[in-house]
């Protein structure tokens, strides 16, 4: 079966007055029908440009956009940018940012923000949006009141809702969600992930998951991609990911966390992430890698382990 | 059973203990005050001698007003500080600044806490002339304390800027700033949440040294119990205002009294492939409005084992074991 999105060699540079910066520097994966994928990493690590590359969000300053984002058989990086708004945006894939809840007009009510995507992308009547609308609210879990109220009355785990609500309205096969609850509480945080796995009972929808937090991403992941400095250099089912992962920095990324229900102190890797501008020749994790060898200095081969996973390490080449 | 608050001597091991404190911020319409956030109500803590003293909360819970209180930068309403059993609720000018001396403060974002146009020494050093050293032991305390916060070799980093630094660089200055007085008390208000995974472990590391090495009492203001279980000594958990449990850190992990504590460990996931098939219960409802806190015991509109009893009175502070408390109807001798 042919996987519902896959992305090849994606590559995202932007340009600065210091040089470029390699955001998304490429990287391969690919998401099945009804599973969802968790992008894990540091801030800094490219996980958010590369929502922005999947959806086209591109600044002005791009200096190299190239690969392929294969949706339902259709390389979408060769559309124009008015067939990338008609035939993806919102109607593939849809998208919650970080600051999203945030970003909900305060003075436009719940109903016309919620039906503006049906509308535009799609060209459906007022009526019928609005119908569509009532579903979608009880899906999320509010009542058909919220409809008629204001976001600024409504409180961030409800506007939270909202959002989740607009990305899901146009019925997409895959919603990219970018650290949709980092801004809430633990126990809101807790009701926002329980929504999600009940959405995805219900609908079959996809996530990409894009999270700094590891024990949460855990709530929704099938598989897992680990970041560092713009690459993904491991890829994995969440069974391995989270239980013995291969690569050295996903390794420490996961001794990292404090766990709460078991007893294992964490640790940490001295130092920090190279600069993605001119990152270091070779594997980029070989300055802080306590198994860096010499062959470390040239760039590592992508090691596939089965479709669909690989890791980015000299340990593992010749096995 | 509210803390018998008359002023009385205070056990030797413990370093500041506060008793009955209330913190109200005045809600104004035009010039009459219409309400007020009960931001602290009722609050009695002790902090003992080189512990790390954990608070752990929801935003909204009144866990930076208690720090900031603990700091004397709000505006008490009632109840009583005493820190070596000075009583600091009623300190003259004098005396504040020799308990501005005793205590250090770390805040949440360390871009914000530092001043931008100021370089690394002269963030330092501002403390120490205020309080009047001389240049030259004034020099040497300043490397002292980068050489204690391993910003390593100091002539690398004394002469830079804010901007030219990590966030857990500069969150390493803003702890040294706030240790350079040597203090005996510091209160650190979420002071590691805006950094990643693998700095946020190295900085609690390295302040956890330090306290040790300092005999420090540290209160740890955060909102996350999964650094507070392996970084303090005790945790303190807060809930609309009031503290509903505290005892020994790991004890409150694993064996939570109170139904909120129990709810928010609960909820809390450690990486593991088998969580995305798992239901997990959550409390309904959201935290209640300060202003109109509810009657009985606060999470009463949202417990799942409430009571008649818990609607209209508030429940006493109950002893699980001699460290553990937990201030809910279900533990009270009925």
């Amino acid at each position: 079966m042919p996987a519902l999105m896959e992305v090849k060699n994606l590559h995202l540079y932007f340009r600065t007055m210091r040089g470029i910066v390699r955001a998304v520097d490429d990287v391969t994966f690919a998401v099945d029908q009804g599973e969802s994928l968790a992008v894990i990493g540091e801030s800094g690590c490219g996980k958010s440009s590369l929502a922005r590359a999947i959806l086209r969000f591109l600044p002005r300053n791009v200096a190299v956009y190239k690969g392929s984002v294969v949706i339902d058989g259709v390389d979408v990086m060769n559309l124009s940018d008015s067939e990338f708004d008609e035939r993806v945006r919102w109607i593939k894939v849809s998208y919650v940012s970080q600051a999203a809840m945030n970003s909900l007009n305060p003075v436009v009510r719940v109903v016309d923000h919620l039906i503006e995507p049906l509308v535009l992308h799609k060209g459906v009547s007022k009526g019928e949006a609005i119908e569509a609308a009532r579903n979608m609210v009880g899906l999320v879990g509010l009542s058909e009141e919220f409809l008629w109220r204001y976001p600024f009355e409504l409180s961030g785990g409800m506007r939270q809702r909202v959002v989740i609500a607009l990305a899901l309205i146009t019925r997409p096969n895959i919603v990219i969600l970018d650290e949709p609850t980092s801004a809430l509480d633990v126990m809101t945080q807790a009701n926002i992930l329980g929504l999600l796995k009940d959405l995805r009972s219900k609908t079959g929808i996809s996530f990409i998951f894009i999270t700094h937090d590891i024990g949460i991403s855990s709530e929704i992941a099938d598989h897992v991609a680990v970041m560092y400095a713009g690459e993904v250099v491991e890829l994995n089912r969440s069974e391995t990911v989270y239980v013995e992962p291969l690569h050295p920095y996903a390794k420490a990324l996961l001794s990292s966390v404090p766990r709460l229900h078991e007893n294992k102190a964490p640790t940490f890797v001295p130092g920090a992430p190279p600069s993605l501008i001119n990152p270091p020749p070779g594997c980029r994790f070989r300055p802080r890698c306590p198994f860096a060898m010499p062959v470390c200095g040239e760039r590592p081969p992508l090691i596939k382990l089965n479709r669909n996973s690989y890791v980015r390490c000299w340990l593992y080449a010749g096995k | 059973m509210q803390a018998s608050s008359t002023l009385t001597t205070v056990r030797e091991d413990v370093l500041l203990a506060i008793k009955d404190l209330k913190v109200w911020y005045p809600v104004r319409k035009l010039l009459t005050i219409t309400g007020y956030v009960k931001a602290v109500d009722g609050v009695s803590v002790a902090v003992r001698r080189g512990e790390i003293y954990a608070i752990v909360g929801e935003s909204g819970c009144g866990k930076t007003t208690l720090g900031k209180a603990i700091l004397r930068l709000v505006r008490l309403t009632s109840g009583e500080i005493l820190y070596e059993n000075a009583n600091i609720t009623k300190l003259s000018e004098r005396r504040l600044k020799w308990y501005r001396r005793e205590t250090g403060m770390v805040q949440q974002d360390p871009y914000g806490a530092v001043p931008s146009f100021m370089s690394v020494k002269k963030i330092l050093e501002e403390p120490l002339i205020i309080h009047r050293y001389n240049e030259k032991p004034r020099l040497e305390r300043v490397i002292e304390a980068l050489e204690d916060v391993r910003l390593t070799p100091p002539e690398d980093f004394i002469n830079k800027y804010p901007h030219m630094l990590s966030g857990g660089q500069l969150q390493r200055v803003a702890i040294a700033r706030a240790l350079i007085l040597r203090p005996k008390l510091v209160v650190a208000d979420e002071p590691v949440s805006m950094l990643d995974a693998s700095v946020r472990i190295e900085t609690l590391t390295l302040f956890k040294d330090l306290q040790r090495k300092y005999n420090l009492s540290i209160v740890y203001i955060t909102h996350d119990f999964s650094t507070a279980k392996y970084f303090s000594d005790r945790i303190a958990v807060m809930y609309a205002g009031q503290i509903v449990e505290v005892g020994p850190a790991l004890d409150i992990i694993a064996r939570p009294k109170h139904p909120y504590t129990t709810a928010l460990i609960n909820v809390i996931p450690d990486p593991d492939p088998s969580n995305r098939f798992r239901v997990r219960e959550t409390l309904r409802g959201e935290p209640p409005n300060l202003m109109r806190p509810p009657s009985g015991c606060r999470l009463h509109p949202r417990c799942p084992h409430v009571m008649e009893v818990c609607k209209t009175q508030e429940p006493p502070m109950t002893k699980i074991t001699s460290e553990h408390y937990v201030k809910c109807w279900l533990y009270a001798s009925k």
